[in-house]
């Protein structure tokens, strides 16, 4: 590379490598640090205890019933979201009239802000005046008004409905453009072989939405790990833990009871959990690397 | 094979028909809730629309709370995050598409890493350091902390919409007297302006959302952003103002959802744009 | 330094945007009166604020105060109740403690710990201090020192729905004295009257679930489950206490999972016939049912008393009031103790603000005073019998922390978790967080 180029690219580069290094890896750094403290701000103590908190972590019933929480709050909601999404993705692609309105209409609930997401289904979950109770007793399947939100099986239920009505059409817009980039030469090759709907489906348009598919899943699985503005006003992690998340469980540990250095040694370790799962990401879409 | 029988045709209407009401149904909900009294709300749970119409939960809204403070103090923060993240992601993205670089594919792998980072975990340190230099409560703390939300993406984003270029272009005007840096503004800048956009609009949406950084860094209401004005506005000690509480939902959903509505296609093809090639 | 000012100024023109806006809506003519001094500010964290129904009144109030002090303008900050603790903490670590802040029973021992509040003692004369009951007194004390004054005495007392008994067949004129008696004439209702809630008890997330909790702990032990150096929740009487609720929850005699304004939500619509709340109870049962709003129809359907008695024998129902205090590093003490004072012992704050909210005046002299406001049957048992048998909860610096292990048992409890097992692991959780306790 030219000696003017290699001065352009740093100084082109550089600026956003700084801005980097500033909010991700300087803080990265300070936590890990703090993990092997006590730093706490209310009983005003900021000492080394080595890895005294990992080994508290490890005996703490509650990381493993965070763990288990985030994985199922991880999960679940991207399985619901993709199968509605993909559906939503398929009728789109058929349908030729008004298509255009019904994308923008199923659009919706991804661009209202999470925080709106957060209260509007507190309410409709709201024991006495909220419209889930209403519908459900008018069809018939309850007897008498339900706090949603507060028993051990549906908290959990809940949350992900919501999850699931903020992702849905993320995974339309997605899958849409990626059934759209499919020759339309193949499909019509598998018609002519007599292939009926679900078996093009299954053996032709799937395979062709694998890499999409990957993406958008792994993507949807991280940012339901790491969501917090949905899941606090919510449920606050609980009723007793049942939807504590890693989030809510740092956030409250740091900012509620501000003890830092066992918050920051939740954060270490969820940290390297979701390492693993980026890992996976970035297998899903490896090879784009290569290009010049 | 566009040609389908009656039976289908029903069965995908009514299936249109059903993730339609689904995506709907709650916003549905919120508009009327917002148009309603008190009083209604609780005496006749689960009617749909109101019995009386009143705009009085948007007025409460509009005298009794700090709304306009937070709207305001939002759209600062994230218009100028946004635009920090394109301009920082464009130069950046650039250059890794373009050139050579020892270590390339390293950082680019470790820039995304970063993307999946918890911001709850950066948060701990971040608050410690601004509460250390006095930026508790500074556009300046929350403007950094909201580069979080998009920066890394962003890159990776620019960097495919620059690949999207072809170089003989940029290449052309070099040789006609620009330097790199004249090229890249007056040649390549325009033909990735698509890419820009849905940068910005990727980063205000995700900013838009965020409720951590904002609920931590800011304790002075004047400093206070949409997101934890609403947590920390409509439910009382007493009793929850549920109409208002929606009035304000509207309110702050209308402009993300307007915004969207004209530019959904530069974030869509933002988006896919490495997903639906490769 | 560009950008700033630049924000500033974008900043200021949203402001002044909004502001116009807001006088153009509404008109509102401001009578600023004349300073002859300095003029100072003093900023004063609320929640009362935060709400609709109350902002009003508190305003109303500082509007007075400031008439009375031309030279001291109140900043007000609202924060919702849920939040004030966590939001004082941030504020305090961040170094921008409010100069006067309005407290809940609790947060002055979590604030005075970390030396956010003032020692009242150096400001209060001989003759406020010996007009206030001595427990709502401790109910503010921390470390030795009295960080906190009571604002509005607001106790929870045991609150009835006369006709819902008198449509189960009990005699409205004797409201259950003893937790035999309550669990009886709950089981009576439920047998006549399948479709209300014999009781509720607030059983969601938050703080406040363990303050509605307490006077009923207070009834089952002697010695509540954590207080003076001791944790007891695996005492028989907290067991004993926990299998109550587990049963009340299990045969549908009480909600689960509801938090305070769902509970009140029902009482006030007829759904409830027990439960504990404050005196506050009265304005919010006429906001959401029309039907109550008239003194006559309130008080021929409603009643209100002490806390029934357990196997202990005693009344006590927990002090869960309204306090204000002040920061240790006000700008201007004497500006922010003078506002302080003046929330507590004026006629007129008590007048526009403590008694239509819904509370009872913290001074004994000025419950006399307002006697004819005070003259209600459920707030003559609030001034006769509730208050004066009201007892503090024994809050520390780390009961927030402590409260949310407190709030988890609970949960598992009414949600059918072994009664034993779960307040051995509560325990064994509040351990770790008061480790010099013993059991």
């Amino acid at each position: 590379m030219a000696r003017r180029d290699r001065g352009f690219a740093l100084a082109t580069i550089l600026p956003a490598l700084l801005v980097l290094a500033a909010i991700y890896v300087y803080p990265l750094l300070r936590t890990i640090g703090y993990s092997f403290t006590d730093y706490d701000l209310i009983n005003r103590t900021n000492h080394f205890v080595g890895f005294a908190n990992y080994v508290s972590l490890f005996s703490d019933p509650t990381f493993y019933t965070a763990l288990i929480n985030t994985l199922a709050l991880g999960i679940a909601p991207m399985l619901g979201a993709f199968l509605l999404g993909f559906t939503e993705a398929l009728v789109l692609n058929e349908i030729t009239a008004g298509s255009g309105i019904l994308r923008g209409l199923v659009l919706l609930p991804w661009v209202v802000p999470q925080v709106v997401i957060a209260f509007l289904f507190q309410f409709m979950y709201n024991p006495t005046v909220g419209v889930f109770n209403v519908i459900l007793k008018d069809l018939g399947i309850i007897r008498t008004f339900q706090p949603w939100l507060a028993h051990p099986a549906t908290a959990p239920a809940a949350v992900v409905l919501a999850y699931v009505w903020n992702e849905t059409p993320f995974f339309m817009l997605m899958l849409l453009a990626g059934l759209q980039s499919i020759p339309n030469e193949i499909i019509e090759a598998a018609v002519v072989d007599g292939a009926g709907w679900w078996q093009r489906l299954w053996f032709v348009t799937l395979p062709q939405l694998r890499r999409i598919i990957a993406i958008t899943t792994i993507l949807t699985v991280i940012w339901n790990f790491n969501n917090f503005t949905i899941i606090w006003p919510m449920t606050e992690g609980g009723p007793a833990n049942w939807t504590l998340t890693f989030s809510v469980w740092v956030y409250r540990q740091a900012f509620q009871d501000f003890n830092l250095g066992y918050a920051a040694t939740i954060g270490v370790l969820w940290l390297g959990l979701l390492l693993v799962v980026t890992g996976f990401y970035l297998r899903a879409i490896g090879g784009r690397d290569e290009a010049p | 094979m566009r040609r389908r029988n009656a039976s289908a045709k029903i069965f995908i209407g009514l299936v249109a028909l059903a993730l339609l009401s689904f995506a709907l149904l709650p916003i549905v909900w919120m508009c009327f809730t917002s148009l309603k009294t008190r009083a209604e709300l609780f005496g006749a749970p689960g009617r749909l629309w109101p019995k009386v119409w009143t705009f009085s939960a948007y007025r409460d809204v509009l005298a009794h709370s700090a709304f306009p403070t937070y709207f305001a103090n939002s759209v600062i923060v994230n218009v100028l995050a946004s635009l920090i993240t394109v301009l920082l992601a464009t130069l950046a993205g650039y250059s890794f598409a373009r050139f050579r670089i020892r270590g390339k594919s390293v950082l680019m792998l470790g820039i995304l890493a970063m993307q999946m980072f918890p911001s709850t975990v950066l948060l701990i340190a971040l608050y410690v350091f601004f509460r250390r230099f006095d930026l508790l409560n500074t556009y300046t703390a929350l403007v950094l902390s909201y580069i979080t939300h998009g920066l890394p993406f962003s890159v990776w984003m620019m960097r495919g919409f620059v690949d999207a270029v072809p170089v003989e272009v940029e290449e052309a005007a070099m040789i006609d007297g620009c330097r790199r840096g004249g090229a890249l503004l007056r040649v390549v800048v325009p033909m990735m302006l698509p890419g820009m956009i849905a940068v910005a609009l990727f980063a205000f949406l995700a900013g838009w959302n965020d409720l951590i950084w904002a609920l931590t860094l800011t304790t002075s209401p004047a400093m206070r952003l949409i997101p934890p004005g609403f947590v920390l506005t409509y439910v009382g000690q007493f009793e929850t103002y549920w109409n208002q509480l929606m009035a304000g939902s509207v309110m702050v959903s209308a402009p993300t959802i307007l915004v969207f509505v004209f530019l959904q296609r530069y974030l869509v093809q933002g988006l896919t744009a490495g997903a639906v090639k490769g | 330094m560009m950008r700033n000012d630049f924000m500033a100024v974008t900043k200021r023109a949203a402001a002044a945007l909004a502001g116009t806006l807001a006088i153009l809506m509404f008109a509102i003519p401001s009578h600023a009166a004349s300073c002859a001094g300095r003029p100072q500010q003093i900023t004063f964290a609320n929640w009362a604020a935060a709400e609709t129904a109350t902002s009003k009144e508190v305003t109303a109030s500082i509007a007075a105060f400031e008439q009375a002090n031309p030279c001291i303008h109140v900043k007000m900050i609202a924060i919702p109740f849920a939040d004030m603790v966590s939001q004082l903490t941030v504020m305090t670590i961040g170094n921008n403690t409010p100069d006067v802040m309005e407290l809940s029973s609790g947060m002055p021992q979590a604030l005075a710990a970390q030396g956010a509040l003032a020692d009242l003692r150096g400001y209060a004369d001989k003759a406020l201090i010996s007009d206030i009951q001595p427990s709502m007194l401790q109910d503010g004390e921390a470390g030795g020192k009295l960080v906190a004054l009571p604002l509005s005495l607001t106790p929870h007392g045991f609150w009835y729905n006369k006709g819902l008994m008198t449509k189960a067949g009990l005699n409205p004129a004797h409201p259950p004295r003893t937790i035999a008696a309550l669990t009886h004439d709950i089981q009576v209702v439920k047998a006549k009257e399948p479709k209300v809630f014999p009781f509720a008890m607030m059983t969601s997330k938050g703080a406040y679930t363990v303050v509605v909790m307490w006077p009923w702990l207070q009834a089952f032990c002697k010695r509540p489950p954590m207080a003076d150096g001791h944790l007891g929740w695996t005492q028989p009487c907290t067991e004993q206490a926990f299998a109550w609720f587990q049963t009340l929850a299990k045969k549908h005699e009480m909600p689960v999972g509801n938090n305070m304004k769902d509970n009140r939500q029902l009482f006030a619509t007829d759904q409830i016939v027990f439960t504990l709340d404050g005196p506050y109870l009265r304005g919010i049962v006429s906001s959401i049912n029309p039907r109550y709003a008239a003194n006559a129809a309130f008080a021929a359907e409603f009643g209100a008393t002490t806390v029934p008695v357990g196997p202990n024998g005693v009344s006590h129902t927990a002090i869960d009031i309204h306090q204000i205090a002040m920061s240790a590093k006000a700008a201007d003490p004497k500006a922010a103790w003078t506002f302080l004072r003046f929330m507590v012992s004026s006629p007129a704050d008590m007048r526009d603000f403590i008694i239509p909210e819904g509370g009872l005046p913290p001074l004994t002299s000025l419950q006399q005073r307002f006697s004819a406001d005070l003259a209600q049957p459920y707030q003559q048992a609030w001034v006769k019998e509730i208050i004066p048998e009201a007892v503090p909860i024994p809050y520390n610096p780390t009961w927030y922390r402590a409260s949310n292990d407190m709030v988890n048992a609970l949960q598992r409890v009414v949600n059918g978790s072994n009664v034993k097992t779960t307040l051995a692991a509560l325990e064994a959780a509040l351990k770790r967080i008061y480790p010099h306790f013993r059991s």
